[in-house]
């Protein structure tokens, strides 16, 4: 009993006044969402849409976040960033009907439910389609968020991005911690 | 319950940003000498929560859910890929702003730390005790009275519960899967009783495997070592079509005795097994899912029975086990806020033991719905019937009861979490009603109120009933036992005597009131901790009374019969604090720490009856120390210190070890690992054998490697 009466405090003030002291930043650190609107930002410059590659691209770069945002202002970041000479425009939309002029469409959370029914309506059009929906990738969605301990890494669907005529680099494939081509 | 488990989630998390030896006096002196030292040890941990509570406030009365917008767009996206993100993915994040005490092992926790059984694993987890009997029998409970047939805690795998209605407790050598298959394995403590129903009195844990999608392709693991002598397991994993997906597994293992705790020398209770079993996931049009699995498995336990019954010498036998399963779940959702699911299984166990042999046969269905009906209310209710068949054989003809029993449950449940204050306070209410064959109809409440001032912070508080109802081992019990020399006056020898245990038809419900408090909170970045303190009024515990003995003279010798009825004649209090951190303390270090504190405040019983020294089969004092190490990309080493108190009632000093796990990965696919474990001892008791005399064993340090390869 005596031993434990000083092992046990000692131990717990060692764990708590170590922490303080150790908590110092190494690595570059970031929240969620910031760190996922860097990545879209990045998977434009990445992938090549058809009308780009025919010539008669729109003048902007339309991103639509379909359903209730996750991002707060981690937006705002990237809206106005040129790709490829066109400027990235930001479309927060409730339907998916309303993607019509989408080249990007960010399907949140809030849209699990509809996840089906808003594959559908993309079918094979040339939007790329990016979500952090779990299993987002094998329920036919071209680019899913995954988390990996306390980083985030992403997949990607090959086969339905080649459907909709969308062009991934091969470094992005690469990158991918998983590449299914149903 | 798998189902129940997402929906617990979904209905705690609307918290926005967020669940028998004999009684010896000196030691029932000796805790209540402690409880007043401990009333100041118990408030001194909550006196520290209120000082961080009050320390942390100001620090971010700001509060700013909006985190500032930072421009990552001119990092690579190499190094986006290396960026920590600093929220928990949002499963993690509900459950850790349920209102109740809640511990998450996840897949890395179970593969980093070594461990080659679910038990093993759960010694990270504050609040629960787990204790190895010998190789293949361990003890393991949540908020004390802990022992191989611990009937108050709830195990659920896969939505199907593995607690045995026979002899109310958990077999955990029977209790296994590809620990690479497993997603997470949750712990609640304290009562769950309002969702999972009857025997969720002092915990629940649910082990939850992967989804189909989640383990595809192939997996080939084996290895072997000082006790674990050899251990192999394969897993193949596909699509197989649009929506579908499953897998396939096959698992070995063979595991050396436990040792003398004298001599050291081997002893007969090792044991191997082998299970197999599959996993189907589809997602099907308009938002249905649909799962199927199974699992079917053997074993071989070795065991040495001490004396178990008068008249009756030592032994050695090998007990056959053997056990399948077949689940279905059908799930389907409507919208974000509602969904139902139906679930239905059929479980299977058969068990020889020497002692006493049990098959039984269970059917459960499952139903439940979520909805929300209007702005600030969010509904869970669901229904459920179990049946379950059992035969029991007594191959030594001691023990006695009925030769089979068929038990029937209806239960229904209903929980409202309403939004007091949008994304600070809710009130969750809700009760389970069930009707058993035992006690009839049973009502356990409870109410939990959850207050998130920001979002570094969550504070809970409950009170709950839960009842655990009687078995059939309580309820038709005849069992003869060996009992102390009894001195009658004008005999000139002590006699010897028999103790004739026998179990009760009247038995009503053990009960638990519980009140409960919790508190989390991020104090600086990248620390967290987690903290819990609880005060249990237990009534109605079963406990045996002594009736008068009865001398025996046809025996020869003469002997006496000492009759001991078992019935409803206890109550006891324990209270107690469970803490644990987590610090990322580098990008390439983690720390987690857990400390219990469990004190058995009082135990009173009728007169004649007599408890088991629960206070000291139970440790005061279990401080758990992980570190988890990215020595380079490919290099991993994980340390693991432990702390267990002393057991009394067995005569086991407190005690200190070490496991330890360096893991290699050459190139992605493969990883070499070399575990050591129990490092610090060359051989430990953790616990004793009760009620049924085995040989008692102690743990070895041991060694083992693996090789995992996947494809």
């Amino acid at each position: 009993m005596k031993t434990n009466q000083i092992l046990i405090p000692v131990l717990i003030a060692s764990l708590l006044l170590f922490s303080p002291i150790c908590a110092r930043t190494e690595t570059e650190e970031a929240g969620e969402y910031q760190v996922k609107a860097a990545y879209l930002y990045h998977f434009a410059k990445f992938v090549e849409w058809p009308s780009e590659a025919a010539g008669g691209s729109a003048p902007t770069l339309t991103l639509c976040v379909l359903g209730k945002s996750p991002f707060g202002k981690a937006l705002t970041t990237i809206a106005g960033k040129t790709v490829r000479g066109r400027p990235v425009v930001i479309s927060y939309i409730k339907q998916v009907e309303e993607s019509a002029s989408c080249d990007m469409l960010f399907v949140s959370q809030s849209e699990k439910a509809k996840l089906a029914q808003i594959l559908s309506f993309v079918g094979s059009r040339p939007i790329l389609t990016v979500s952090d929906i779990k299993r987002f990738v094998s329920a036919g969605g071209m680019i899913g968020f995954v988390p990996e301990k306390d980083r985030i890494r992403f997949e990607i669907n090959r086969g339905a991005a080649l459907r909709s005529g969308l062009r991934g680099s091969a470094q992005l494939l690469k990158l991918a911690v998983t590449v299914v081509e149903p | 319950m798998l189902i129940k488990t997402e929906l617990a989630v979904a209905a705690s998390a609307m918290a926005n940003g967020p669940a028998p030896n004999q009684t010896h006096s000196g030691v029932m002196r000796g805790a209540e000498g402690y409880s007043a030292s401990f009333r100041l040890g118990w408030l001194s941990p909550l006196l520290v929560f209120c000082a961080l509570l009050l320390c942390t406030r100001p620090a971010y009365a700001a509060d700013a859910p909006e985190e500032p917008a930072v421009d990552l767009t001119q990092v690579s996206i190499e190094d986006l890929m290396k960026v920590i993100v600093t929220s928990v993915s949002k499963g993690e994040q509900k459950l850790y702003d349920s209102a109740a005490a809640v511990f998450v092992i996840t897949q890395d926790d179970i593969r980093r730390s070594g461990v080659t059984s679910i038990p093993e694993a759960l010694r990270m987890v504050p609040g629960l005790e787990v204790a190895r009997i010998d190789a293949n029998k361990w003890a393991v409970s949540s908020r004390g009275f802990n022992g191989r047939f611990a009937s108050k805690m709830l195990v659920l795998m896969d939505g199907r519960t593995v607690y045995t209605p026979l002899f109310s407790g958990v077999f955990w050598d029977a209790q296994d899967t590809m620990l690479e298959d497993i997603e997470r394995i949750e712990i609640i403590r304290g009562p769950g009783a309002t969702l999972w129903g009857a025997n969720a009195v002092n915990g629940i844990i649910n082990i939850i495997t992967k989804h189909a999608d989640d383990a595809l392709g192939g997996l080939v693991s084996g290895g072997g070592g000082t006790n674990e002598r050899a251990f192999g397991s394969v897993r193949y994993g596909a699509q197989l079509g649009a929506g579908t997906s499953g897998r396939v597994y096959l698992k070995y293992l063979l595991r050396g005795g436990l040792d003398d705790p004298q001599t050291g020398r081997e002893e007969h209770n090792g044991w191997d097994a082998i299970r197999g079993g599959f996993r189907l996931d589809s997602e099907l049009a308009g938002s249905n899912s649909l799962t199927l699995q199974g699992d079917y498995y053997r074993e071989q336990l070795k065991e040495t029975y001490l004396n178990p019954f008068p008249g009756v010498a030592s032994f050695d036998y090998t007990t056959p086990v053997s056990g399948a399963n077949l689940l279905a779940r059908w799930k389907r959702t409507f919208s974000d806020t509602a969904d139902m699911a139906w679930q239905l299984y059929y479980d299977r166990t058969d068990m020889k033991y020497a002692v006493i042999g049990q098959q039984s046969n269970t059917l459960d269905l499952d139903f439940q719905n979520h909805f929300k009906p209007g702005g600030n209310q969010d509904i869970v209710w669901g229904a459920g019937y179990r049946f379950t068949h059992g035969k029991l054989s007594y191959p030594l003809g001691q023990i006695l009861l009925r030769n089979s029993q068929d038990d029937k449950v209806y239960s229904a449940f209903l929980q409202d979490n309403v939004t007091l204050m949008p994304e600070r306070v809710q009130l969750i209410v809700g009760s389970k009603f069930e009707h058993n064959d035992y006690t009839g109809f049973e009502i356990q409440p409870n109410a939990r109120l959850l207050w998130t001032p920001n979002h570094k912070q969550t504070v809970w508080l409950s009170v709950s009933r839960a009842v655990r109802t009687p078995s059939i081992g309580e309820d038709s019990l005849s069992l003869a036992m060996s009992g102390p020399q009894v001195s009658i006056p004008p005999l000139p020898q002590p006699l010897s005597s028999q103790l004739l245990l026998t179990g009760s038809t009247d038995l009503k419900a053990e009960e638990l009131i519980a009140y409960e408090i919790g508190y989390r909170v991020e104090p600086v970045k990248r620390f967290s901790i987690d903290a819990a303190a609880f005060y249990n009024v237990y009534r109605r515990l079963n406990i045996y009374k002594q009736g008068v003995p009865v001398p025996d003279f046809t025996s020869v010798p003469p002997s006496v019969v000492i009759p001991m009825q078992l019935g409803n004649f206890g109550r006891a209090e324990t209270c107690g604090v469970e803490l644990s951190t987590d610090l990322k303390a580098l990008s390439w270090w983690r720390v987690r720490g857990a400390y219990t504190l469990l004190r058995l405040l009082s135990t009173k019983s009728e007169p004649g009856a007599s408890f088991e020294d629960v206070g000291g089969e139970n440790p005061q004092h279990q401080v758990s120390l992980r570190s988890s190490m990215d020595l380079t990309r490919d290099l991993d080493l994980d340390l693991w210190l432990r702390y267990v108190d002393r057991l009394s009632a067995f005569g086991i000093g407190s005690y200190l070890t070490l496991d330890a796990r360096l893991a290699w990965r050459p190139v992605k696919e493969l990883e070499l690992a070399l575990v050591g474990q129990n490092l610090l001892h060359d051989r430990q008791r953790e616990f004793m054998p009760q009620f049924i005399s085995t040989q008692p064993t102690a743990v070895p340090r041991s060694v083992y490697g693996k090789v995992s390869w996947t494809f």
